[in-house]
């Protein structure tokens, strides 16, 4: 018999004939527990690499190997266009995905840092007293029962629990709210009271109350309704109780209070748990916010979105009051206007302050007649009755806070107070999120909200000073390890700045990218395969060495580490290098190297090994640009962490900000610069940061944000919809003789809406077929085998091609197609020119790459340049996913919108950017509270020679190195 | 079987049947619901108990399903006990909580604590039995709010449909309304049977309103008297009988749509008919004054239609 051969473990890992969109049936192979960086041209299939092949292939075979009934719960992955993936591991993406927008994951929650500093509070917190503040003891329910069963057999004991005040509520909903426990009996300040009775108490009076909860008569059997009553009780009083005796000596009582709650109030706490801190339990969360530390207010110039517009035009937002003659808005419109004598026909603005105050908050209890507008068909029963108008805004306030007792928050109510509603801290917690007597525990001298606001470095400092006596660090050593070696990790990847009661959604993609990645470290896993996008993005310089360590350390924990990455310092630190080029789209997906860096980097196929090796550079402008007219003057930005900053930005040019993560550039360029400007032209609901005013603003026309989020998210945007020559197409083939003759408009030659487009699949070119536990299956649609069109519509034929045809056309064939067309174009030659004629027209939005997305957004600014036009195009880090080579292109993009006449203010970290701006602004010196000045502004030149400066250090040395 | 006799077979069975409870440590208490009496008992085919038992003991069957009330038959000397079983918490609950739940009901009616081995459960008990002075003002606004509906009832059968018999059918709804507050008034919690005590507690009153109904002839101007007496009662006494509703619409001294009104009243058996009923009859009295309110019917409702709401009127 033959002795069973063993074949030796996989050192590498195999990805053989890769399809996947652009990929041309490649073959990669490269070593496992290595760092690997995949490097590209925007577009030339990277990602495609490593997400839709090598990510989608491990992921997929994990899911595969789960049984029929637990693959019902998961979708299944489509397998992707691969001949086979050899040396897989399980695989982990961490990419750049923001967190999205709940309002309820903060740094804390995203780090799990939050989960175990509650276990710290539960287990080391110290409860104080509500009324003297000095610290009482924690009993378990059991034990609060041997004490009380320690009295002498017969004695009466009363159980009660304060009662707290709720915030902005009167005594008699507190007093309700005891009630609907089941409690009918309180003392007010000793006094007992029945609240089956009236009895008033003033909002001004804030009297000590206790719910009684049970009494009892100390014997045996009695154990069971103790234990019962202090557990429905702990809601009443947060965990707080006191017992009160009857007829006991003075020793007796004594002893019976010795070690047993608070020495003057007798006010004990049960044993703390975990779920007492957590703001997403009711048990926890601020009763007044739940849990989201912001409250909501009406913001009056929220209310009339266009001043222009007069009260009888409807210049209140509606949904807030509607001014329809034959609604009570109209009703009073009409009424107020009669009664104080103004006009329903003057613009909004031009009304006078006392008519706008009435408007917003009532006739403050003074009674008018209220009369029927002219034409009014309803209503007519309440003409000539007398009544006070209550103002606009302390009904939707109303509204708000019943809404928000009612906990409906998903309905249409929600979404128009979100419209004329900002938020503000929580005025009951602060911004605290937990209920005000969580407060009451402190480990240290610190409250779990003040130990959540601390910088990472302050918060692991302050963890290390804890004083703790011997059996308390036995039960909290793990959790404090645990706290101290993720906050580690945190402060290891550059990101010390942040505070844990952070919300995640305020993370720029970078950060949020690099604290899962810490996360990943923390997990200590071994023998994984981790795909990384771009985990540079948002780095300062000076921080990138961490970053680069990070990756290699989890690769030193014996995981692979797969790149997708552009940042030199990145590609150098690799262990192994591929590059797929050599250009974008159908001019990619090819390996042009690949190997060890120095290796690969030495092929001349490679572009990227010709920008480090210095054979091709980006160029620093042979002359700055001065600006000639009056700047752009933030005067006091003080919004986050800036330093009550005054800061001239020059117009006319190309100005880069820049500063270390988290220094303040956002806060500055699109918090304040940004929304200030949308807020003065578009949308006066925009809310800008906190400063006290932005002067020159006259001489700029429009504010365009160019950032990197997808250009739409169906799969019927595309390029040709976006920059808006689709219209124009479609024009076209609705004048031809063929169209005419059968009657067809240009809608038919849309996909998007009934009439020429293929029902069968509705446009969308495939059908999805779901398989339930199966993969889901995309097919080609029978009908119109993929051309989205109905054969009629296909008859029709502009220059000898149909619809489907031309959108399958790539910009660079279509210039030469539509030549005669000036509109159509001249719109596809800046595509062109920006490097995306590779694209098809028809190309989802939905597969375009960051940069790709964001090319196309600038072409379609590009295209739409008017003479005598000036614009403010604000971009942040526009580098993001882009290789030197499109680097170039970028800039050559907004060097010609600045020759344009325009001004160009950017976020940048890139040093060519940089390098390329006709002035720079750089924040710091570091992030959090320790940045928000202005370290120096001046040329590149200028900036390079600061010596306090971390992006002048970094300039001049990529300077010198060039 | 005469009375006596049939009282003291029910009285013989709770005797033994409580012999039993009592050598059961688990079960703290039994309070008697109704009374075992020679004027009730002739009514009577089975004895009403609650029996208070310790927290985490209890025994739930299948046919209990998610129902937190437990009721058991069970049959001593051949007389059938209708037990419903309560945690000792859950009943503290009931009790403390009475006014704001449909235990109401349940617990307004007569009930006697015949045994207990919980000192504290007494107590609380004869606290219990105290009607809270909030909680009667609200049992008699619901009253005076049945008594407002059936009077507009009573009048339209009479005038609009000159049908005798359904408005004399009416009339009699609104003596019960008046007997059941009556009853409230002098502080009492009310049996089933409320007429009969209510004839003890105020004789010329209901024998104006209800004997002397019973009594004549069902014509047209003799019913007409007849729900002119009872406006006549609803006049005098409507004014501190709505004072709940009164209070709260003159505390937010603004306009109150009617849903708002009755989420202010959630939860305390004020249902929004009833409080329809309050504020119409206000609003005729001159001292609300009816007006109309927004109101959108589904979450996502864009279109408005309007309902009812009050102003208290400060003149």
């Amino acid at each position: 018999m033959k002795p069973v051969q063993h074949e030796s473990m996989r050192t590498t890992l195999l990805i053989q004939g890769a399809r996947e969109n652009n990929l041309r049936n490649i073959t990669v192979e490269f070593p496992r527990n290595k760092l690997v960086i995949i490097t590209g041209v925007s577009g030339s299939g990277k990602s495609s690499l490593a997400f839709d092949t090598l990510y989608a292939e491990g992921q997929r075979r994990l899911l595969a190997s789960m049984s029929a009934y637990a693959k019902r719960f998961v979708n299944q992955l489509r397998k992707p266009d691969v001949d086979f993936v050899q040396g897989l591991s399980p695989v982990i993406s961490i990419d750049q995905k923001t967190v999205g927008n709940n309002p309820r994951s903060t740094i804390g929650t995203m780090t799990d840092l939050w989960d175990y500093l509650r276990m710290l509070y539960a287990t080391l917190g110290a409860p104080h007293c509500p009324r003297c503040q000095e610290a009482v003891a924690t009993r378990s329910p059991r034990q609060m029962l041997e004490r009380m069963l320690q009295l002498p057999p017969g004695t009466t004991v009363e159980l009660r629990a304060p009662v707290f005040e709720i915030f902005g509520e009167s005594w008699e909903h507190t007093f309700e709210q005891v009630r609907l426990q089941g409690y009918r009996r309180v003392r007010v300040d000793g006094v007992e009271r029945d609240l089956g009775s009236h009895f008033e108490l003033g909002d001004d009076e804030h009297p000590f109350v206790e719910a009684i909860l049970d009494r009892f008569v100390v014997g045996p059997g009695i154990d069971r309704h103790v234990l019962a009553a202090i557990e429905h009780g702990s809601k009443v009083g947060d965990g707080f109780f006191s017992f009160h005796a009857d007829g006991l000596s003075d020793a007796q009582r004594k002893k019976f209070w010795k070690d047993f709650g608070c020495a003057e109030h007798h006010l004990i706490s049960t044993t703390l748990h975990h779920g007492n801190f957590t703001f997403n339990d009711p048990a926890g969360a601020c009763r007044t916010c739940g849990g989201l530390g912001t409250s909501k207010r009406v913001h009056p110039t929220l209310l009339v979105p266009d001043p222009s517009r007069s009260l009888g035009d409807g210049a209140i937002v509606k949904e807030a009051f509607n001014h329809d003659k034959n609604a009570w808005g109209g009703r009073w419109l009409h009424s107020l206007a009669q009664h104080y004598g103004f006009s329903l026909e003057t613009p909004f603005s031009e009304l006078p302050e006392t008519v706008k105050d009435l408007i917003f908050q009532g006739t403050k209890g003074e009674k008018i007649e209220i009369l029927m507008p002219p034409g009014a068909r309803q209503g007519e029963q309440h003409s000539g009755k007398k009544m006070s108008f209550q103002g606009v805004i302390p009904q939707i306030e109303r509204n708000y806070r019943w809404y928000r007792k009612q906990g409906q928050s998903r309905d249409g109510m929600e979404e128009y107070l979100q419209k004329v509603m900002v938020d503000y801290d929580c005025p009951d917690c602060g911004g605290a999120r937990l209920r005000q007597t969580r407060s009451l525990v402190r480990v240290g001298d610190k409250t779990l909200p003040e130990a959540g606001n601390l910088h990472l470095r302050e918060l692991q400092k302050w963890l290390r000073s804890l004083d703790l006596s011997a059996d308390k660090t036995a039960v909290a050593a793990t959790v404090l390890r645990e706290i101290d070696g993720r906050v580690e990790l945190l402060i290891g990847i550059g990101l010390d700045y942040l505070n844990l009661n952070r919300r995640s959604g305020t993370l720029s993609g970078g950060e949020s990218q690099r604290i899962r990645l810490s996360t990943q470290i923390g997990s200590g896993l071994m023998g994984m395969l981790y795909v990384l996008d771009e985990p540079s993005i948002g780095l300062h310089p000076k921080d990138n060495a961490k970053m680069i360590a990070t990756l290699e350390r989890l690769r030193d924990l014996g995981n692979t580490v797969v790149v997708v990455e552009h940042d030199e310092d990145t590609i150098r630190a690799a262990d192994w290098l591929i590059e797929i080029g050599p250009g974008p789209g159908i001019h990619g997906g090819h390996v042009m190297a690949q190997g060890p860096p120095a290796k690969a980097l030495g092929d001349p196929s490679s572009l990227t090994g010709a920008y480090l090796r210095g054979d091709k550079r980006i160029e620093v402008p042979k002359k700055r640009r001065v600006s000639k007219s009056p700047p752009l003057r933030v005067c006091g930005a003080r919004h986050n962490n800036l330093q009550n900053l005054d800061v001239d930005i020059p117009l006319g040019v190309l100005v880069c900000v820049t500063g270390a993560s988290g220094s303040g550039k956002s806060s500055l360029v699109h918090d304040i610069v940004y929304q200030k400007l949308a807020s003065m032209r578009y949308d006066s609901r925009i809310m800008a940061g906190a400063h006290d005013a932005l002067h020159g603003h006259e001489v700029i026309d429009d504010v365009v944000d160019i950032d990197q989020s997808p250009i739409g998210r169906s799969p019927r945007s595309n390029p040709a919809t976006y920059v808006g020559v689709y219209d124009a197409i479609r024009e076209l083939f609705a004048e031809t003789d063929e169209a005419k003759k059968r009657g067809f408009g240009p809608a038919t030659f849309s996909f998007n809406v009934k009439g020429g487009r293929c029902e069968e699949c509705a446009g969308d070119g495939a059908i999805v077929t779901q398989m339930s536990f199966m993969p889901d299956v995309e097919v080609v649609c029978p009908a119109c085998k993929g051309s989205r069109y109905r054969e009629e519509t296909l008859e029709v034929t502009w220059q000898g091609r149909n619809i489907a045809e031309v959108l399958k056309l790539s910009i660079e064939e279509s210039v030469s197609f539509f030549k005669d067309q000036r509109t159509i174009v001249r719109k596809l030659e800046t595509l062109h020119e920006l490097g995306l004629g590779y694209l098809e027209l028809g190309h989802a939005a939905t597969i375009l790459s960051g940069g790709e997305a964001q090319r196309v957004k600038l072409a379609a600014e590009l295209g739409k340049l008017r003479r005598g036009r000036h614009n403010l195009y604000i971009l942040d880090e526009p580098t993001t996913g882009l290789h030197f080579a499109d680097i170039q292109r970028l800039l050559d993009c907004l060097q010609r919108l600045v020759e344009a006449g325009h001004s160009v203010l950017v976020i940048e970290h890139h040093l060519d950017v940089i390098k390329c701006a006709d002035w720079v602004l750089d924040l710091g010196p570091t992030g959090g509270h320790q940045g928000g000045r202005l370290m120096v502004a001046g040329t590149p030149e200028t900036v390079a020679k600061c010596a306090q400066s971390h992006t002048g250090q970094a300039l001049r040395e990529h300077l010198k190195k060039k | 079987m005469n009375r006596t006799e049939k009282l003291k077979r029910f009285q013989k069975a709770l005797d033994l049947f409580l012999e039993r409870v009592r050598e059961d440590p688990n079960l703290l208490a039994a309070v008697l619901v109704g009374s075992l009496t020679e004027q009730t008992i002739w009514r009577k085919d089975a004895i009403g108990l609650w029996l208070i038992e310790k927290d985490g003991v209890t025994k739930r069957l299948r046919v209990d399903g998610e129902e937190p009330r437990i009721f058991r038959t069970l049959v001593e000397e051949g007389v059938n006990l209708h037990v419903e079983l309560v945690p000792r918490t859950r009943f503290k609950r009931m009790v403390e909580g009475s006014a704001r739940t449909s235990f109401r009901y349940s617990f307004f009616s007569r009930r006697t604590l015949i045994y207990s081995n919980d000192p504290a459960l007494v107590k609380w008990f004869e606290e219990a039995d105290t009607l809270a002075r909030k909680d009667q003002e609200r049992e008699l606004c619901i009253a005076t709010t049945w008594l407002i509906h059936s009077l507009r009832q009573a009048r339209r059968l009479l005038e609009d449909e000159k049908d005798l018999d359904l408005t004399f059918q009416e009339l009699l709804c609104c003596a019960h309304c008046v007997a059941a507050a009556e009853v409230i008034v002098a502080g009492e919690v009310h049996e089933e049977l409320i007429i009969p005590r209510a004839l003890q507690l105020a004789p010329a009153l209901m024998e104006e309103l209800y004997l002397d109904l019973l009594k004549g002839s069902r014509t047209a101007s003799r019913l007409g008297k007849k729900i002119a007496g009872f406006e006549a009662y609803l006049e005098k006494h409507a004014d501190l009988r709505l004072q709940p509703v009164l209070r709260y619409l003159k505390k937010e001294k603004r306009l109150v749509p009617l849903s708002e009104l009755s989420d202010y009243f959630a939860h305390s058996q004020l249902f929004p008919w009833h409080l329809e009923s309050a504020c119409e009859w206000l609003e005729t009295k001159g001292q609300v004054g009816k007006f109309s309110a927004p109101f959108a019917l589904t979450k996502l409702s864009r279109v408005e239609v309007e309902e009812p709401a009050y102003l208290w009127q400060e003149e």
